[in-house]
């Protein structure tokens, strides 16, 4: 009883100890991003790594999404003779929760999961220790770009989500069932607000990004130096962020609420 | 010098005597006038005050080592990774100038005090110092990249970047020289370790030794006064250890690097050393390679092998020339 209660409180200890790590990593990542050079080449390489390539996974997932939407939605709206509501269902769920939530997961499997392999790996062929021994920072010169890549292309990914979700959404809506186009659109127009629903879209994509490049990045520079310890490492990085984008999309849409 | 000598000898026997790994006997010089060879070899063996116990309490014995000028000195330096202790105030230093090998069993700290030397590895206590100056400060006083140059034993390089990158990135983030300088001074000493035409090639696609070379570019391309060789030699065949071993001799022969080398690899670590520390336990036994090899301690015997016997054999008159 007394060893499971000591572990436990060891356990918690560890917890607290490494969240302040955390927070001081992400703290060195923010001061990286104050200092010279600028590390163009390497942030846009990340944005091509994270963003350009993931951007076929995107549309793929959302055109599916808006399917299944537009399927679901209209068959359970036509039940109370609301089939015309389509429009306004589909653009609200999409732009406030599944269109950043579902991007920010799948951006976590792909890319997060890719950046913490990689310096993991960077780690434990001790690249990042040559780098330290040519007095250049790790943070700066591989943690900062890829980090701030993710939160800059997260935005932009959920866009696309968003768009083709409708279009999907649309396909079905009108092409297949044959809801009026005009009242789709006009559903749409009518209910979405730019600050209550496009505003919150982006700001929760981008409050995502920034929280799978702390985890991605983090979790692959603390890694254990082996493989086993780099694989550890890429699964923590898609549970721990999975995890956390779900809590802070709750907490934003409740402070939205306010 | 003579008198220096025995004085050294019988301070060792009198500071500690039971310390099994300190070997003392007569100087091989007095032994070479007087007694026949068949009299000096066993003799000589017993060592001319031939290793310092650097330990606790003991580090300012003085020995011919601390006549040199150190380049990098360890102060009671102690480092433990949870319980395991790696290091109790260990002293030693490095002369500058000089082809220092870091020897021992597996787990005995060598790569550790490397990586301490180099700043990658902050000791629990103690101070260690390159040049002077205390290590950590290097980086801060933007001299790290003039002073101490490291060689991994996988080479670390970026494999990002093509070698021509690798090699050319310290001085593209450290100095203001411009492209074509640049693409000289890394063509220069991607020459120097016999690589030419693999600009373009990721170090994923180099053999283990061009890696190793391509990676040795890299760590002098600052021109470093210190350059830190964590195990140059494992993994490699016998042609790429003797190029590996022939261009570390020349950098610091020809160009006065210090180096400090990390090896398994014994029969090149005698060959390459102008002193060996040999990592016991919490302690560092010190010597050069012949007085190491003609030890009588058991320990030391079984870990230097036949190697060090064959080395007695073919450097035992050196040996012996050096010490009249």
């Amino acid at each position: 009883m007394t060893g499971g209660i000591r572990r436990l409180g060891a356990a918690t200890l560890a917890e607290i100890a490494e969240i302040g790590e955390v927070v001081r990593f992400g703290g060195r990542i923010l001061r990286a991003t104050t200092r010279p050079p600028s590390r163009w080449r390497f942030f846009l390489a990340a944005v091509y790594d994270a963003g350009v390539l993931s951007a076929a996974l995107i549309a793929a997932s959302a055109i599916t999404v808006g399917f299944v939407l537009g399927l679901q939605l209209y068959n359970t709206l036509s039940r109370f003779g609301a089939g015309d509501s389509l429009g306004t269902a589909v653009g609200l769920s999409l732009i406030r929760e599944l269109g950043p939530v579902l991007t920010a997961l799948l951006v976590t499997g792909r890319a997060g999961s890719a950046i913490t392999a990689e310096i993991g790996a960077m780690r434990t062929s001790q690249q990042l220790d040559g780098l330290r021994m040519m007095a250049i920072d790790p943070i700066h010169f591989i943690i900062m770009p890829r980090a701030t890549a993710l939160a800059f292309v997260m935005p932009l990914l959920s866009a696309i989500f968003v768009v083709l979700g409708i279009f999907g959404a649309y396909l079905i809506g009108v092409e297949l069932l044959g809801l009026d186009a005009g009242s789709y659109i006009a559903g749409l127009e009518t209910a979405v607000e730019f600050r209550s629903d496009v505003l919150q879209s982006l700001v929760k994509s981008l409050v995502f990004g920034l929280l799978l490049g702390l985890i991605a990045t983090w979790r692959g520079y603390s890694c254990e130096p082996h493989s086993a310890g780099v694989s550890r490492a890429t699964t923590s990085t898609v549970v721990t962020a999975s995890i956390c984008i779900l809590l802070a999309d709750y907490l934003l849409t409740a402070l939205w609420s306010i | 010098m003579l008198l220096a000598r025995r004085w050294t000898f019988i301070l060792a026997l009198k500071i500690s005597p039971r310390k099994a790994y300190i070997e003392a006997a007569l100087p091989s010089r007095v032994s070479a006038g007087l007694l026949s060879s068949a009299v000096r070899r066993p003799l000589s063996a017993l060592g001319a005050v031939a290793y310092r116990v650097v330990q606790k309490g003991e580090a300012g014995r003085v020995t011919e080592a601390d006549s040199e000028p150190a380049h990098v000195e360890v102060r009671g330096v102690s480092l433990a990774f949870g319980r395991r202790r790696v290091f109790d105030e260990l002293n030693c230093s490095f002369a500058r100038g000089r082809i220092s090998v870091l020897m021992g069993g597996s787990g005995t700290g060598k790569s550790t005090l490397l990586r301490m030397v180099g700043g990658l590895q902050t000791p629990d206590s103690g101070s260690i110092r390159v040049a002077g100056q205390e290590v950590e400060g290097l980086a801060e006083a933007g001299q790290k990249g003039a002073r101490l140059g490291m060689l991994f034993q996988n080479g670390a390089l970026l494999d990002s970047m093509s070698v021509f990158d690798n090699v050319a990135l310290p001085l593209r983030e450290h100095t203001k020289l411009v492209p074509g300088e640049i693409a000289d001074r890394v063509h220069d000493r991607l020459a120097a370790v016999g690589l030419a035409d693999i600009d373009d090639l990721l170090p994923g696609e180099l053999s283990g030794g061009m890696l190793r070379r391509a990676a040795l570019a890299r760590a002098i391309v600052m021109e470093p006064e210190i350059l830190l060789c964590d195990e140059p030699f494992s993994g490699l065949d016998p042609p790429n250890v003797s190029r590996i071993e022939a261009l570390l001799t020349h950098l610091n022969r020809d160009h006065g690097l210090t180096l400090v080398v990390t090896s398994h690899h014994m029969a090149t670590s005698l060959r390459l050393a102008h002193r060996i520390f040999l990592l016991r336990g919490n302690a560092c036994v010190e010597g050069a390679p012949a007085e190491l090899a003609s030890s009588r301690d058991s320990a030391i015997r079984e870990f230097l092998g036949k190697d060090g016997d064959e080395y007695l054999a073919h450097h035992q008159p050196e040996f012996e020339a050096a010490d009249s």
